[in-house]
C-alpha cells in the first residue's frame, strides 16, 4: 500500500521533537486565542501569522494548521458557553450546545466536541492520503479555462454561504477580487489602484486586510457595544466533565454520519466546513426518532455537526493543496501563508515537496490528538479565559495587532492600513455585510485574472472555451448546482406558495 | 443562509447598495487610466473595469430592491410619535461607537508614529493607555499595570522570542 509508506514518511517528520513542538504551540495558542469571544479562526491565524514567518516553511505551516484546529475548537467552546458563534461553522454547534450549557451540562458538551473531532480526524486523514495524490495527478491536466471555472465555482460557493442576501455576498466577493488587483500588474508591469503610493506596489498584504476586517473590526464593535456584550458567569464543575455512557451511545451514529457527510462536502470548492455543519444538523433532525429534542440540548445536535465540521475542515485541504484553490476564507488564508513561505500549492506540490505535504497531513492527526489530550485537563482554563474582563483584553489585542502588523515588513504604513481596514470592517458589521467572501476574492483575485486572460488568449476571445472543455464545463455545472442547493428550497417554497 | 433575508433592515441593504455602487463607479473611473486591450489580449484595465461594472450593477440592484422597504420604514418612523428614550439611547450608542473608534485607532496611530523614535516599551505603554480610554470608567491603576505588563510581554515575544530588530528604548 503506497499511501501507508507516504503516511509513514509524514509521521516521521511530524513526530520529530521540533515539529511536534510547533504543532503543540499552534494548537495551544490557537485554542487560547480562539476562545476569546469575537476572535474567530481567521483573526486568530492572522494575529499569530507574523510569528510563523520566522520559522522554516514546513514547521510554519504545521503550526498554522495547529492554530486552525485549535481556533476552531476554541470557537466551539465560546459558541457553547456564551452562545456567541464566531464562524458560520460554529453557529450550528451553539444550537444544541448552548442549551446543554444552560442545563449545567457544558462539560460533557465540550468534551464531546473534542472526542468527536478526533474521531472525524481519524477518518479524514485516510481520505486525504487516499485522494489527494490522484486528484493532483488529475489536476495536472488542468489548463487555464479549467482553473478559471473552478475558481468561479469556489467564489460563488463562498458568496452563497453568506448570512443575508445573495447579491451582497456576490458583491463582497467581487470587491475582494478588485482589492486583489491593487499593485503592479504581473503582465504589463503597470501599477494599478496604488494612488501613487509605493507601499501599495506589491499589493495589499492579505494579513493586514484580515487583521483589520476580522480582528480590529470586532474589537471596535465590542467596545462600542459596551455593557451589551454577553458574559459568561456560570461555572463548570470538574466532576461533571465526563460524558455519560448514554451520551456516547447516542452520539456514535451521529458522529459517523457527520464524518461521512463532512468528508464529502469538504471536497467541494467553496462549500467547506460551514455548509457541512448545516447539512449534518439537518440530517440528524431527519433521522431522529424525536426531532423535537433538537435545539434543547440534544447531544446528537453537537456530535454530528462537529464531526462534519472537522472532517470537512480536513478534507478541504485536498482541493487547497492539490488544486491550489481554497474552499473557504480560512483555507484561502492558509494558502496565502504557504505562498509567503515560497510553497506554491497546486498539483506539483505532492510530487515536488512530498516531505512537506505528508508531514502536514500527519500533523492534522497529531494536532487533533494533542487537542484531545490538552483539552480534557484544560477545559477549565479555557472557561476561565472567558471571564477575563474585556477592559483588560482589548488593549492587549490591539497591542498585538499593532506590533504584529509592524513586524511584517517593519513598515509603519501597514499599521495604518490595518487601522483603515478595521474601520471598513466595522462599517461592514454595521451594514450586515459578511467579510469572509471578500477574503477569498482577495487571495484568488490575481489568479482569476491571469487564468481568464490566458483562456481568452488561447481561444482568441471566444467565451465558449469554458463550455466546450469537459472538465471546465463540469466545474461550471458544479457552480450552478451549489447555487441551486442553497437557493432551491426557498424558491421551491415560494413557488409552491404562489401556486397554492 | 441566503434564503432567510427577510429579517434584515432594508435601510442597511440600501446603504450597502449605495456604497457598492460608489465603489464600482470609482473603480471604473480609475481603471480608465490603464490600457483596456481587447477581449483576446486583455490589458491591465480590462478585468478591473469588468469587476467595477459588476459591483456597480449589484449595488444598483440592491438599491432598487430595497427602495420600497426603505420608504415604508421612513414613513413608519415619521408617523410614530418621537420617542425621546429611543432617541437618547441611539445617541448614547453612537457616542460610544465614536469613542471606541477614536481611542482604539488613536492608540494605533500613536504606536505607528512613535515606534521608530521612542522605542518599543514606551510606544506600547502609550498605546495601551490611549486604548483604555475607549471604554468608560477607565481605572488608572489597572491600566498602568496592564501597560507595563504588555510592554514587557511584547519585548519578550517580539524582541527576544522572534528576534525582530526593534529598539527597546529608541535612539
Amino acid at each position: 500500500m503506497e499511501f501507508i509508506d507516504h503516511l509513514a514518511l509524514g509521521f516521521g517528520i511530524a513526530l520529530s521533537p521540533e515539529t511536534l513542538m510547533y504543532c503543540f504551540i499552534g494548537v495551544t495558542l490557537g485554542t487560547f486565542i480562539g476562545v476569546l469571544p469575537g476572535i474567530g479562526p481567521l483573526a486568530t491565524i492572522g494575529l499569530l501569522l507574523p510569528v510563523t514567518f520566522h520559522l522554516p516553511p514546513t514547521e510554519a505551516i504545521i503550526m498554522i494548521a495547529g492554530l486552525y484546529y485549535g481556533a476552531m475548537y476554541g470557537g466551539s467552546t465560546t459558541a457553547i458557553l456564551l452562545n456567541l458563534p464566531g464562524t458560520a461553522a460554529s453557529v450550528v454547534v451553539a444550537l444544541d450546545g448552548h442549551p446543554m450549557a444552560q442545563q449545567g451540562r457544558a462539560g460533557p458538551a465540550l468534551v464531546m466536541t473534542t472526542l468527536v473531532s478526533f474521531a472525524a480526524a481519524c477518518v479524514a486523514i485516510v481520505i486525504i492520503a487516499l485522494f489527494a495524490p490522484p486528484l493532483a495527478q488529475f489536476a495536472l491536466r488542468f489548463g487555464s479555462p479549467e482553473y478559471f471555472s473552478l475558481m468561479l465555482a469556489g467564489l460563488l460557493g463562498a458568496a452563497v454561504l453568506v448570512n443575508g442576501s445573495l447579491i451582497k455576498g456576490i458583491a463582497m466577493v467581487i470587491l475582494g477580487l478588485l482589492l486583489g488587483m491593487v499593485g503592479q500588474d504581473v503582465t504589463s508591469g503597470i501599477p494599478r489602484f496604488t494612488f501613487g503610493s509605493m507601499s501599495l506596489y506589491d499589493g495589499m498584504g492579505f494579513v493586514v486586510v484580515i487583521i483589520g476586517l476580522f480582528g480590529l473590526a470586532e474589537v471596535l464593535n465590542n467596545v462600542a457595544l459596551g455593557e451589551k456584550r454577553e458574559r459568561f458567569v456560570g461555572k463548570v464543575p470538574w466532576r461533571d466533565l465526563v460524558p455519560t455512557r448514554k451520551d456516547l451511545r447516542d452520539s456514535a451514529g451521529a458522529t459517523a454520519r457527520g464524518t461521512g457527510l463532512g468528508s464529502l462536502l469538504g471536497l467541494l470548492p467553496g462549500a467547506g466546513p460551514a455548509m457541512s455543519t448545516f447539512a449534518a444538523y439537518a440530517v440528524e433532525k431527519k433521522v431522529a426518532k424525536d426531532p423535537s429534542r433538537f435545539g434543547k440540548g440534544a447531544i446528537e445536535g453537537i456530535a454530528a455537526p462537529e464531526a462534519a465540521n472537522n472532517a470537512a475542515a480536513q478534507t478541504s485541504f485536498i482541493p487547497t493543496l492539490s488544486l491550489g484553490v481554497p474552499g473557504d476564507a480560512t483555507m484561502a488564508l492558509i494558502l496565502g501563508a504557504m505562498m509567503m513561505h515560497g510553497l506554491v500549492p497546486g498539483p506539483q506540490i505532492v510530487t515536488s515537496s512530498p516531505d512537506f505535504f505528508w508531514a502536514l497531513i500527519a500533523s492534522f492527526w497529531i494536532g487533533n490528538l494533542l487537542l484531545l489530550i490538552l483539552n480534557l485537563p484544560l477545559v477549565g482554563i479555557w472557561i476561565k479565559m472567558l471571564s477575563i474582563p474585556y477592559r483588560i483584553m482589548f488593549p492587549a489585542i490591539v497591542t498585538f495587532i499593532s506590533i504584529g502588523m509592524y513586524s511584517l515588513h517593519l513598515e509603519i504604513f501597514d499599521v495604518f492600513l490595518a487601522a483603515g481596514f478595521g474601520l471598513v470592517g466595522y462599517l461592514f458589521i454595521k451594514l450586515r455585510c459578511e467579510a469572509a467572501p471578500l477574503l477569498l476574492g482577495l487571495i484568488l483575485g490575481p489568479m482569476v485574472e491571469e487564468n481568464l486572460r490566458r483562456s481568452m488568449l488561447i481561444s482568441r476571445g471566444d467565451f465558449s472555451i469554458f463550455f466546450t472543455r469537459p472538465i471546465s464545463l463540469s466545474f461550471l455545472i458544479l457552480a450552478v448546482f451549489i447555487i441551486a442547493i442553497v437557493l432551491g428550497p426557498g424558491l421551491y417554497r415560494r413557488w409552491k406558495a404562489r401556486a397554492a | 443562509m441566503s434564503t432567510n433575508d427577510q429579517h434584515i433592515d432594508p435601510t442597511l441593504d440600501l446603504y450597502s447598495g449605495a456604497i457598492f455602487t460608489a465603489i464600482g463607479l470609482g473603480a471604473m473611473i480609475t481603471a480608465r487610466n490603464y490600457p483596456l486591450g481587447s477581449i483576446d489580449r486583455m490589458g491591465p484595465g480590462f478585468f478591473p473595469m469588468v469587476l467595477g461594472a459588476i459591483i456597480a450593477t449589484l449595488g444598483i440592484m440592491l438599491i432598487v430592491k430595497n427602495l420600497e422597504g426603505f420608504r415604508q420604514a421612513r414613513r413608519r418612523k415619521h408617523a410614530a410619535a418621537p420617542d425621546p428614550e429611543v432617541d437618547s439611547s441611539r445617541r448614547v450608542g453612537m457616542l460610544r461607537a465614536a469613542r471606541s473608534m477614536l481611542f482604539v485607532l488613536g492608540g494605533m496611530t500613536f504606536f505607528a508614529l512613535t515606534i521608530e523614535h521612542i522605542g518599543l516599551l514606551l510606544s506600547v505603554i502609550g498605546l495601551v493607555i490611549i486604548c483604555s480610554f475607549a471604554e468608560t470608567g477607565m481605572k488608572w491603576r489597572s491600566t498602568l499595570l496592564l501597560a507595563l505588563f504588555m510592554a514587557a510581554l511584547s519585548a519578550a515575544i517580539f524582541r527576544y522570542g522572534i528576534g525582530l530588530p526593534l529598539q527597546l528604548w529608541g535612539n
